[in-house]
Order: structure tokens, then C-alpha cells, then sequence
């Protein structure tokens, strides 16, 4: 479960990847088939690495200078990781030419449609996780063209040969949940479960 | 600390106001008395810093909101690089007018519309080389006026064999033109359009021709298949009944041109994975619930393209495309791009409050329209502006209440111009009067004005009054009834006696033989009306009931600006007649030349102030509109101890066409003087009283629209000695009279019922009170 996934209030659902036995991840309607010789942890987070490599290939050539990149959760990471100096955050973005977000948070899509440059571009890679998003398109998406792009899914297809991440370890930004105990400060987490699940945030 | 020129500002306006103020101005009036003074002064300002002279023309201007007219502008002459347009047609683009008019979200307040036009050269300024006057041009940007100077490279010649009707879209040819662009479809790739209206279908048809596949057209509904259709569209599917198979058409491209907030999910759910969707719309309001999912999981890019996007392409590219998105445009139409089907009917400039209007009403039938600058009088499209012509402030007609326009143009408005309702009299009509009394000096005077009346005998009971009226008006004094009635000199009856002698009279005139003309009512019952009627038809007489009013002048134009369709489908009338009556009216017998109490007591007048005043209203609502009464309520009252009958009333009413009426009254309201008579329908409204003056959104023989006009100077006409005189006239041919005995009946049924209502609180049918009134 990725960090941004968290609903903003106790009682909200949260999505979930799952990996079974066999080693399948499965999202929503998406399905990975068992990796070969990942374990539980690096094929999910070889699942969101994908992503986030896919939400950097949205972005327009020639590259656009700043990317702002919204988010803390494991994508998030991701992204920046891969976008290295030309990742910003928050206010230092100024008016990027680009924006990847990782939230799906409705506030924080429509405070990036404000914050693009003129002609800028949006990348969705954000699970809105059944939050609405009520958007005026007219002043800046229609008005200014912007040009906001799907990453696409977190399961869309099995991760291409370049996606291994071998030699990273996912470790340092996973943490695990236990029912009943307070979250710890984590970009992802691990719920273990036994039996029939019934995953709570 | 606002800036100097801020407080400046202010001091200006807050002056302007002021004196505004003292000159009467308000509400409405007052801001467009503001407003024409700006524009008068802003357009002689520039002509005085660019030393150049001004031209006069009319714009179309939306002056509030959902408040549209013509108005005059003043353009300048052109400078260098510039040419004036005679503007011939200027497109109008529903979708986008009607929420700027509406004012809906995601749009700015306008004063005058319009954003694509296309006409001829007029005069050709300085260094202008690339054009000569009576080029045809198209003028992207334009607004809807009969006149424009504009920048010489802002204008494209219209190619042979393109009308101007179609090149007056250019504007829409730019927006969709780089909306087509930036769908960067590849040959024969499918494309689908969500939205209907001339956007869409232009969208459509600018993407086939640039190689695209039209495989649908999604809209709210089917109303304009046959223009998707022709634009190649091989499928409609409709929001909300086709759902299914608008999700399985994966279309590599979608374009959004509906200009609703929410279409774009449809235009989601119709793309493919890897698909764009372009927003050529402008979205008027919030997308409650954008699937923000589904295009991330679709990989879909959503592309906005609104054509001020082009500015942003021009300072990243330094490249201008708009003049390269408008010529590619005209070309289009030259290698026969059909528009036809979306260039729509072209509306008379006059007629825009009405225009937008029923666009505001529904928008979902009309695809294009364009005002058609050439059914104004050559003189008015274009005329020398005058820097010293001042702006006409004084009776705009803006206020209800304010002083009427007196349009130049009303002194030869046909509709505007009265008859002389003695004009073509015919016969010689001898008439005998019963009853001498007030009314009856009046009658006698009216019979020697009319040229084919003549008062022959008269009778009254008080032999003093009779011989008076024989004396100043001609005629023998009879004895009786039954002498006058017998007299070979006499062809018709007046009667001017106290109501309840209208029947009786009135059937034995008609039985001796005598056409009969009776003061208004008919009767004080509605049963002895039949009675009379039933009388005069048996003896093959004609009956008539003295309503003079119609022949009032404000009437009788009334009549033609409704018959030509200035009030359009009628909806209502309202009357006030209030008055302060002495006691010597109800027990003095009102002059005094014969003394009588009868309009107090109820079984000889009727009743009060309904049957004695209003009854003139009423018939003169039924005759100038048509409008039947259909139902009536009604509350009357005696409030004074010395009448019996009532001397207030309120009635309601409900026509036959659906309209409402109210029709209220009073005798005994001190100090009163009060009339307030007013007609209206969907398109205008007349006031007859207390002033006359219309206002209609109709352009009626090229007066001025929506604004209160003045009927202008009318004759004085003796409105009874026109009412005999057509009587006389109407009995020489033959035929029947203006008043028939049924109009009469109509009018005494609406009496009858608001008193039955009134009586029994309820809701009554003239229809019903007729039908219980057989003889």
C-alpha cells in the first residue's frame, strides 16, 4: 500500500495490492503473474517503480527543465529518484513546465493545474482512491492548455527487463502494519494477513 | 493608498452620478445614459488624438444581463494599416453566445457579442495596399455591428464562390482549425466528436478533410442527427441511452466540443487506451467527478485547446497561426467544404432582444445563426458619425416610467399612424335618443359630428331635457316612447337611459322595427342582455353597444402594433381605474343636468365601478387582443353607506390562450385619479394609460427595439361620433358593426361572473354564467 493511498479520515477505504501465495500481485482488475525470484516485497516494489518509470516516459520531449513531483509515498520516491535534479517539490517548483502526481488527491491536482506553466503538462500517476474530483477545467486546462496524461495503471503489464531494480533494497521506506497499533512513518507498507483479509487502514 | 488616477476615476464617476441624478435618471436608465455618455466621449477622445473623423452604425449589445438590443455606435475612420468594413453578416455561435448572455460560469460579462463577421470594404486608410474598397472580406474578431474599422492584416479575402454568409464563420474556422491540429490525426484515423452544435459540426467536418474518420457524433440528443449525418458522421449515440456502445467505440481520438462541464467523461469513456482527447469546448461550470482514474489507467491525454492557446504557441514558436488557421479556413470552404446547414437563418439585427430570447429559452435545436446586417437601412449601417453629434439622452426609453423614445424614424412608421375612422362613412343613419340626461348631450353632439348621422327626435320624461337637446342639436321632441318609436324619420334608437332600462327599451325599439344602439352595458342583468339581443335578432334589427373607447387613437394603433406582432403570443392584461366619486355622482345625478340616484341602487344600475368603468377595459382587452376570458375570481365591496352597489373591486382573470388578467377597481379612494391600463405578451408590451408607449423586442416597420417608444402626437378624435358613425355605415352596407350584440354579451357574462364570484368566493366560468343566462 502505498502512503498517498491512505484516506484523509478514519473509515475510508483504501486500496491495496495483494500478492499471493504464488506470488501474483494483483490491483483492482489488474493481475501480475508470479515474478520469478522476487519475494513479496521487490514485486511490489518493482510494481511501483514501473509506474513510476511510466509517469517519467509521459513527460513531452525534449524534457521539460523543473518537474514538480507531488507526493511521499512510494512512487512519489520513485519518481524523484528517477527524475533526479529536475525533481522539485512545493513552492520551489515556481511554474513548472511539468507536473507528476503521485497523490491522486483532487486538491492537489487542481493546485497543480494552477501552478503549471502555460502549455505545461500534468501526469497522472496518483490512485484517487475514491476520492472525487469536482474540477473547473475552463481557466486552466481548457483556457491555458495544459495537456494532463495518464501514467496508466499500477498493474498494466509485467515489468519490462529494465525494471528488475535489482540491487535496491525496498526495505529502507517499507514498513509493516499491524492491526490496532498506530502507523509508523513509512513511503509504503506491508499487511500481512492469514486467511480471508480484511485490510484496514 | 489607491493610485492617483484610481481616485480620479472614482471622482469622475461619482460626479457623472450626481448629475445623472439631478437630471432623473435612474436604475437602468441611469447606468445606460452612463454608459452611451463613455462610449461618446471614448470614441470622440480618439478621433480628436488620432485626428481623424468618426462613423456612425448600430451594434448589437447585450445592456444587461439577458438584455439584448441594438444600439448605435461610433466607429473611427481608418488610420494607417486600417480599413472600415461594411459589415454583411456576423456569425453567431449559439453554445458560446447563449452562456455569455446567461452569463453562466467560465464567462465574462460582454456589452457587445460577437466574434466573427464578414463584409466589404468601405474606406481604405493609409499604406493599406493588400485591399480596396469593396473587397470582400472575412473580419475574425469582429462583434455584431454594421460597421467596423479594423487593422487591415487582421482581414482575409474571401475567395470567389464563397458567400459571405460562410466566410463570416472564420473565427469558428480558427478555433476549430487548431483545435484539428492538435488532435494530430494520422490519415483515416477514427475520430468522434461529443456536442452537436456548429463547433462540433465544424470540428467534424475541418477533421475529415484533414484525413480523419468521423465514426461518431455523441450529443444529449438526436435533434441534430441530419447535421452529424452530413458532416459524415457514420453514428449518433446519445448520452444516457446509448452508454454501452459510446464505451465500446475505443476511439483514438475524441473531441470535446460541447462546451459541457461534464461531457468529458463521456469523451473518456469513449477513447481508447493511448487516446487523446481534445477540449475545443469551453466547459461552462465544474466537471462534478472527473475520472481522473480512468485516464490514468488509459494512459489518455487530455489536451486543452482553446484558441487563445494559439498565443501561447505564438510566444513559444514565435510562429502566428490564427491568419494560417483562417486562410486554410476560407480554402476549405472554396474546395466546397459544405457550411450551409450551419451558416442558419439570418436574423434581423432589430430583432436580437427577441433572438436571444428564445436562444436563452433552448438552445438544443439551433445549430448556427447570423445577423443579417443588410436588412437595415443602408443610411443606418453606416453614416458620417458627426464629432459633435451628441449621444440622444433624453427619452432613451431605457425606464419604465422615464419619458418614451420618440423614434426619428415613428413619423413614417405605418404602424404607427391613425386611421380617420370617419374616413369612409357611408349612408345617413336618423337617429332618435331615449333619454336626455348626461350622457345623452354627449350622444347628441357626437350624431352632428359624424357626417352620416342625424339626430331626428328625443324623449325623455323630463320634458325640459329634451327640448334642450332638440334645441342645440336638431330634432323633434316626442310626447312618448311609442311616438318616437312610431316616427318614419327614425331609423335607430339611442339609448341613454339608467341601466335597468336597457332591455325594455331596447325590445320594443327592436320590435317597432328600430336598429338600436345602447350606452354601455348592454344591460344591468346579464338575462335582459340575451333578452334584447334575442329581440333585435327576431326582428331582423341590428344592436349595438356604445363602447367608444375603441375608436380612441391609442386603441386603434394599439390594435395594430398587436395585430403586427409587436406584444407576440399574448399573455396578459392588467387595469386600474381608481377614482375619488362625490356623493353628488350618486345622489345629484353626476352634472347635475338631471338629478337621479340610480347608479347607488343595485337593481337599477347592475352594480358599481365593474359594470359602469370597467367594462370599458374589458371590452377593449377582448377586442384589441382577442384573448377570451376563460375563468374569474373576483372580490368586490360597498365601502361608502349611501351606495349599495360596490365601489371597490379586484378581479382575476384566466384567458382561453392561458394568459392572466387582473382588472381592479375603486370609486370611493380619496383623492384618487388613478388609470393604469397594460397589454403584454411574450415579445412587447403596450401601456395605454396613463401615457401610451410601447415597448416590443419585434422590429416594426425599422422602429428602434426594446425600448419604450411613444406612440407619438395623436389626433384628437371624437371617439363617439366615430363609434356612430361606423354604426351608420355598417347598417348602410349591410354588414355587421364594429360592437356586436355579442361582443356586448361577452363582456356582460365577464361582469356577471366576477360578481357571482365575489358573492360566492369562488372561481366562476363566463361560459357557465352564459349558459344559465338563456333567455
Amino acid at each position: 500500500m502505498d502512503a498517498e493511498w491512505l484516506g484523509a479520515t478514519q473509515g475510508d477505504e483504501v486500496p491495496v495490492m495483494t500478492v499471493d501465495p504464488e506470488g501474483a500481485l494483483r490491483f483492482g482488475r489488474h493481475t501480475w503473474s508470479a515474478l520469478a525470484g522476487a519475494d513479496a516485497d521487490r514485486a511490489a516494489y518493482l510494481a511501483f517503480s514501473t509506474l513510476a518509470r511510466r509517469a517519467v516516459d509521459a513527460l513531452p520531449e525534449p524534457g521539460p527543465g523543473v518537474v514538480g513531483v507531488t507526493g511521499t509515498g512510494i512512487v512519489a520516491a520513485e519518481v524523484r529518484r528517477l527524475l533526479g535534479a529536475a525533481a522539485a517539490s512545493g513552492p520551489e517548483a515556481g511554474r513548472p513546465e511539468a507536473v507528476i502526481d503521485t497523490t491522486g488527491d483532487p486538491d492537489a491536482i487542481a493546485d497543480a493545474t494552477r501552478r503549471l506553466a502555460d502549455g505545461g503538462v500534468l501526469v497522472l500517476a496518483g490512485e484517487s482512491a475514491g476520492r472525487r474530483t469536482d474540477i473547473n477545467l475552463y481557466p486552466n486546462v481548457h483556457v491555458r492548455g495544459l495537456w494532463v496524461v495518464g501514467a496508466g495503471p499500477l498493474l498494466s503489464q509485467s515489468p519490462a527487463a529494465g525494471d528488475s531494480n535489482e540491487g535496491r533494497d525496498p526495505g529502507d521506506s517499507l514498513a509493516a502494519v499491524s492491526f490496532g497499533k498506530p502507523l509508523p512513518s513509512a513511503k509504503w507498507y506491508r499487511i500481512e494477513t492469514s486467511g480471508a483479509a480484511e485490510c484496514v487502514g | 493608498m489607491p493610485p492617483m488616477h484610481e481616485v480620479l476615476r472614482r471622482q469622475l464617476e461619482s460626479g457623472v452620478s450626481r448629475v445623472f441624478d439631478a437630471l432623473g435618471y435612474s436604475g437602468r436608465g441611469a447606468s445606460e445614459a452612463k454608459r452611451d455618455t463613455w462610449w461618446w466621449l471614448t470614441a470622440r477622445a480618439q478621433a480628436v488624438k488620432s485626428l481623424r473623423g468618426l462613423i456612425g452604425g448600430w451594434a448589437v449589445a447585450w445592456t444587461g444581463s439577458g438584455y439584448a438590443e441594438l444600439v448605435p455606435i461610433d466607429v473611427l475612420r481608418p488610420g494607417p494599416g486600417e480599413v472600415t468594413i461594411r459589415i454583411e453578416a456576423s456569425a453567431v455561435s449559439p453554445g458560446t453566445e447563449r452562456a455569455h448572455y446567461l452569463r453562466l460560469p467560465n464567462t465574462a460579462p460582454l456589452w457587445i457579442p460577437g466574434y466573427s463577421a464578414s463584409g466589404t470594404v468601405d474606406a481604405v486608410g493609409p499604406d493599406v495596399d493588400s485591399l480596396r474598397v469593396g473587397d470582400r472580406v472575412a473580419a475574425p474578431g469582429v462583434r455584431h455591428a454594421s460597421v467596423a474599422t479594423v487593422p487591415a492584416a487582421d482581414l482575409h479575402r474571401i475567395p470567389d464562390g464563397v458567400s459571405l454568409e460562410a466566410a463570416a464563420l472564420v473565427q469558428l474556422g480558427v478555433i476549430c482549425g487548431q483545435g484539428v491540429d492538435k488532435c494530430r490525426l494520422a490519415s483515416g484515423e477514427p475520430f468522434g466528436v461529443v456536442g452537436s452544435g456548429v463547433v462540433g459540426a465544424l470540428m467534424q467536418r475541418l477533421a475529415t478533410a484533414a484525413g480523419g474518420d468521423p465514426v461518431a457524433v455523441i450529443a444529449g440528443s438526436r435533434s441534430k442527427e441530419g447535421i452529424a449525418r452530413r458532416g459524415g458522421a457514420a453514428n449518433l449515440l446519445v448520452v444516457g441511452e446509448d452508454d454501452r456502445q459510446i464505451a465500446a467505440l475505443r476511439l483514438p481520438v475524441v473531441i470535446d466540443a460541447s462546451g459541457s462541464p461534464e461531457a468529458v467523461n463521456v469523451a473518456i469513456a469513449a477513447a481508447d487506451v493511448d487516446g487523446r482527447i481534445v477540449l475545443i469546448g469551453s466547459p461552462r461550470g465544474t466537471t462534478r467527478g472527473l475520472a481522473v482514474n480512468q485516464i490514468r489507467e488509459k494512459r489518455l491525454r487530455l489536451i486543452g485547446a482553446h484558441v487563445k492557446t494559439l498565443e501561447i504557441e505564438t510566444r513559444r514558436t514565435g510562429v502566428e497561426r490564427d491568419r494560417l488557421h483562417a486562410e486554410r479556413f476560407l480554402e476549405a470552404l472554396a474546395a466546397g467544404m459544405p457550411v450551409a446547414d450551419l451558416v442558419g437563418p439570418g436574423i434581423d439585427p432589430r430583432d436580437a432582444p427577441a433572438f436571444y430570447r428564445k436562444l436563452a429559452a433552448d438552445d438544443s435545436r439551433m445549430v448556427g445563426a447570423h445577423f443579417d446586417w443588410s436588412r437595415l437601412e443602408p443610411s443606418a449601417r453606416l453614416s458620417n458619425g458627426g464629432l459633435l453629434r451628441f449621444p440622444n439622452l433624453l427619452g432613451r426609453g431605457v425606464d419604465a416610467d422615464g419619458p418614451p423614445l420618440r423614434d426619428p424614424r415613428s413619423q413614417a412608421a405605418e404602424v404607427l399612424t391613425v386611421e380617420d375612422p370617419l374616413a369612409d362613412a357611408e349612408g345617413n343613419l336618423r337617429i332618435g335618443i331615449l333619454g336626455c340626461g348626461d350622457i345623452a348631450a354627449s350622444n347628441a353632439a357626437a350624431a352632428t359630428a359624424a357626417p352620416n348621422v342625424s339626430l331626428t327626435a328625443c324623449y325623455d320624461p323630463d320634458h325640459r331635457l329634451a327640448a334642450d337637446l332638440a334645441d342645440r342639436f336638431g330634432g323633434v321632441v316626442c310626447p312618448t316612447v311609442e311616438a318616437l318609436l312610431v316616427r318614419a324619420d327614425v331609423d335607430a334608437v339611442l339609448l341613454c337611459v339608467p341601466h335597468h332600462l336597457h332591455a325594455p327599451l331596447a325590445i320594443e325599439a327592436a320590435r317597432a322595427g328600430k336598429h338600436v344602439a345602447v350606452e354601455k352595458p348592454p344591460a344591468n342583468q346579464l338575462a335582459g342582455a340575451r333578452a334584447m339581443i334575442s329581440a333585435a335578432e327576431e326582428a331582423g334589427v341590428v344592436l349595438s353597444v356604445c363602447f367608444p373607447d375603441r375608436y380612441e387613437p391609442r386603441a386603434l394603433i394599439a390594435r395594430r402594433l398587436i395585430d403586427g406582432g409587436a406584444l407576440g403570443e399574448l399573455a396578459g392584461a392588467t387595469v386600474k381605474f381608481f377614482r375619488d366619486k362625490s356623493p353628488a355622482y350618486w345622489r345629484g345625478g353626476f352634472s347635475g343636468r338631471s338629478r337621479s340616484d340610480w347608479r347607488r341602487r343595485q337593481d337599477q344600475a347592475g352594480g358599481g365601478v365593474l359594470i359602469m368603468n370597467l367594462s370599458h377595459y374589458l371590452d377593449l382587452v377582448r377586442h384589441l387582443t382577442g384573448m377570451e376570458v376563460e375563468a374569474v375570481g373576483a372580490f368586490a365591496a360597498s365601502t361608502e353607506e349611501t351606495t349599495e352597489v360596490e365601489d371597490v373591486v379586484s378581479v382575476s382573470l384566466r384567458f382561453a390562450n392561458g394568459g392572466v388578467g387582473t382588472v381592479s377597481g375603486g370609486s370611493a379612494v380619496r383623492g384618487a385619479e388613478i388609470s393604469e391600463f397594460r397589454l403584454w405578451g411574450k415579445d412587447g408590451q403596450i401601456a395605454l394609460e396613463p401615457d401610451a408607449r410601447f415597448f416590443t423586442l419585434r422590429p416594426l416597420d425599422g422602429l428602434r427595439t426594446a425600448r419604450w417608444q411613444s406612440f407619438g402626437k395623436l389626433p384628437q378624435v371624437s371617439t363617439r361620433a366615430a363609434y356612430l358613425s361606423r354604426l351608420a355605415t355598417a347598417i348602410a352596407r349591410g354588414v355587421k358593426p364594429d360592437v356586436t350584440g355579442d361582443d356586448a354579451l361577452a363582456v356582460q357574462a365577464v361582469i356577471e361572473a366576477a360578481y357571482q364570484a365575489s358573492r360566492t368566493a369562488s372561481v366562476v366560468r363566463p361560459s357557465q354564467v352564459l349558459a344559465g343566462a338563456a333567455p
